[in-house]
């Protein structure tokens, strides 16, 4: 099989935002793009750097996440304090399995399965592993779409919080565990969107 | 230029997949490699100016370098190695785009400024809009879930189409949008974080929570944001970045 030509290796630049080519003038060292102005780069810079710092944080963030609660239910009959799981166990229990199911998966699964995806790609990125080319580009696109779903949980509290507040009978308070959810949330976002997929594919032009 | 079926078949370095009414038994083609890519040798011997005007695309996901191969209706152009999509074609883009964003910002109007859920208690019913969520939030010393709230379902949403409006409408009179590169640029770093479609499922998942404790009431707003839901896909669907580029570079700034 041939080798592959990439644009970087002709010193040729892809413009992320317009989807410009330019080539690298060999005098400065930032150059913007000539048609929309966006800093153009071969490859993100410190990508790995970047999207590590990020995804550690994401990672410290999940565990408050998990072990907080995301709300405080007072009602007459006693005080409760919900985590994520503990959300997902009274649904479980309470016959609404489908719904245990979604909140398992988007809150539980999926940041959790994320960090865990961005790890694999950061680790053999570092390596400039040669394994599994397409499969390792899929799960990159599989973390970028499956991110956002995280969010569900915190729009959830929001709802709950700002509807359930009946002094006499009930009221829902906001836990510290939100916070947290939410940092995970945003921080696993810009971690997938500081790495650089081309990493991937870069040891083949060894 | 290339005029479907009938047609000389572009050249076999070319590396494309269109979806549909790509012309199926093309001689010219090769179609046992279709996954080919493009190597030195093919650039350097393309003596073929047909060959050497067609323009070079390189892959946003993996890098490699490719002749930009024809389009066809209602097709996909997909990077030869890692099959990415690198750009397809949007029928009347530009127009859909446009008229599907002003019903979108109707509908946004709509969900922020109505109640989106309601809960009916003792002959009471207790409705509350979104930007009543967010501000308990805030006022319960939650700011930055508040903000997180507030960013992903009002401001990035109404950002989008701004932007989009303001790159779209002046182009449709005959006029250039000033600042129109940054506005661009915008509308893309925008873009992640509209999260309409993931505020729809929560609302959901509380409308079920809540009707535990008393009976809900969904809101004109929930219905205006599922409607929005589906008319940003459009939008999202219909915006042809490429189309923009050009007709922006044609009305001469």
């Amino acid at each position: 099989m041939t080798k592959a030509i990439t644009a970087a290796s002709r010193g040729i630049m892809l413009c992320h935002a317009c989807g410009l080519l330019a080539r690298a003038a060999p005098s400065s060292r930032h150059c913007g793009c000539p048609r929309c102005g966006t800093a153009l780069h071969l490859r993100k810079p410190d990508s790995l750097a970047r999207s590590w710092a990020l995804l550690l944080a994401a990672m410290i963030c999940y565990i408050p996440a998990n072990i907080l609660p995301m709300m405080h239910t007072k009602s007459l009959f006693g005080s409760e304090s919900d985590t994520i799981m503990s959300g997902v166990v009274y649904f479980w229990t309470s016959g609404e399995w489908y719904l245990a199911l979604i909140i398992f998966f988007a809150s539980i699964m999926v940041p959790m399965l994320k960090m865990i995806a961005m790890m694999l790609l950061l680790v053999s990125a570092q390596r400039r592993s040669r394994w599994q080319f397409m499969q390792r580009t899929k799960l990159y696109r599989l973390v970028e779409f499956v991110g956002r779903w995280s969010m569900l949980d915190i729009y959830v509290v929001a709802i709950m919080v700002a509807l359930v507040q009946l002094k006499a009978l009930a009221t829902i308070e906001p836990g510290p565990g939100a916070i947290a959810f939410g940092a995970v949330v945003v921080l696993t976002m810009f971690s997938a969107m500081a790495f650089d997929p081309r990493l991937i594919w870069d040891p083949l032009e060894d | 230029m290339h005029s479907g079926g009938g047609a000389t078949p572009p050249d076999s370095r070319y590396d494309w997949t269109n979806r549909s009414r790509a012309p199926k038994m093309d001689p010219g083609r090769d179609f046992r490699h279709p996954g080919r890519e493009l190597d030195n040798t093919a650039v350097e011997q393309a003596q073929d100016t047909r060959v050497k005007n067609t323009p070079l695309i390189a892959c946003h996901e993996c890098d490699l370098l490719q002749r930009e191969p024809p389009l066809h209706e209602g097709g996909i152009v997909r990077c030869a190695r890692c099959k990415a999509e690198l750009y397809r074609s949007h029928p009347d883009g530009f127009e859909r785009t446009l008229a599907l964003t002003a019903g979108a910002i109707m509908l946004l109007a709509i969900a922020n400024l109505f109640p989106i859920i309601g809960m009916k208690l003792q002959g009471q019913v207790i409705e509350i809009t979104l930007f009543h969520a967010i501000e308990m939030l805030w006022n319960k010393d939650m700011k930055s879930v508040g903000v997180l709230v507030f960013v992903t379902t009002m401001l990035m949403p109404a950002l989008e189409l701004l932007a989009l409006t303001y790159l779209l409408l002046p182009l449709r009179l005959g006029r250039a949008p000033v600042h129109f590169a940054f506005v661009f640029r915008l509308l893309q770093a925008v873009k992640p974080w509209v999260m309409v479609e993931v505020l729809m499922l929560g609302v959901l998942v509380s409308l079920v929570k809540l009707a535990k404790i008393a009976g809900v009431v969904p809101g004109i707003a929930l219905w205006s944001f599922a409607a929005l839901m589906f008319v940003m896909a459009a939008v999202a669907a219909a915006f042809d970045p490429r189309d923009l580029w050009r007709r922006m570079s044609e009305s001469g700034s």
